[in-house]
């Protein structure tokens, strides 16, 4: 079957009554934080949910947090004039994932590109310029296609954090979008 | 108990330099930017964004 389209997904945040039992992605840890750890961060907004649902069937999530990317060791001597800030605020796509009955129909793209819908929203009400993610390693390539930096040359996990200037490439969309 | 979700990314020496110059010159890949265009005209027909 071909790619869906973002019109065929319907997106809804995790609540109490969202039955996520049958999820099963390719990766044994996000089941795990789907199923034991997601409604509770709900809960405690520690973290905040959405699960992304094809002709009633659960297809995949992701969840968002707040984050920050601090750029630390660059002392004064070796510092840019133009490198201004040190800390930017960001979102993070702290989890993703597809589930493992559903490949080849562009399912992480739609769920990327809900993500960044939202970051658009909740960029007028507050600072957010980056979006982070932390990949895990098989993932690395998919989110590089889709415009994403490796963070760190050498990652000190077993997931891979990446980046992208998101307020600066849409800056320069919108002016085409007008 | 899942693997807690990390907060802040500290990022030190040569990644902070090589950040630092993304910053002023960041690169996105054709896809990447295929994809923030549709975002922006979706959230702006959902009147999500204006």
């Amino acid at each position: 079957m071909s790619n869906l389209s973002y019109f065929d997904l319907f997106f809804k945040p995790l609540d109490a009554s969202c039955d996520v039992s049958q999820f099963h992605s390719t990766e044994q840890e996000l089941d795990d934080f789907l199923k034991e750890d997601a409604l509770n961060n709900q809960l405690n907004r520690l973290s905040v949910t959405f699960l992304a649902y094809w002709n009633d069937n659960l297809v995949g999530y992701f969840t968002l947090i707040n984050d920050s990317i601090v750029a630390e060791a660059v002392t004064e001597s070796d510092r840019e004039p133009s490198w201004a800030y040190r800390k930017y605020p960001a979102i993070k796509i702290a989890r993703m994932a597809r589930h493992r009955d559903f490949d080849n129909k562009g399912i992480g793209t739609l769920m990327l590109l809900r993500i960044f819908v939202i970051t658009l929203h909740v960029s007028q009400f507050t600072g957010c310029r980056i979006i982070t993610v932390d990949s895990k390693t098989g993932a690395v390539e998919w989110y590089r296609k889709k415009g994403f930096t490796l963070a760190q040359m050498r990652p000190r996990d077993d997931t891979v954090p990446l980046y992208m200037d998101f307020h600066r490439f849409v800056s320069q969309e919108d002016l085409h979008t007008l | 108990m899942a693997k807690p979700i990390e907060i802040g990314l500290v990022l030190e020496g040569d990644d902070a330099r090589r950040f630092h110059k993304y910053m002023e010159n960041p690169k996105i890949t054709k896809e990447g930017r295929e994809l923030i265009r549709e975002a922006i005209k979706i959230a702006k027909k959902e009147k999500l964004y204006v």
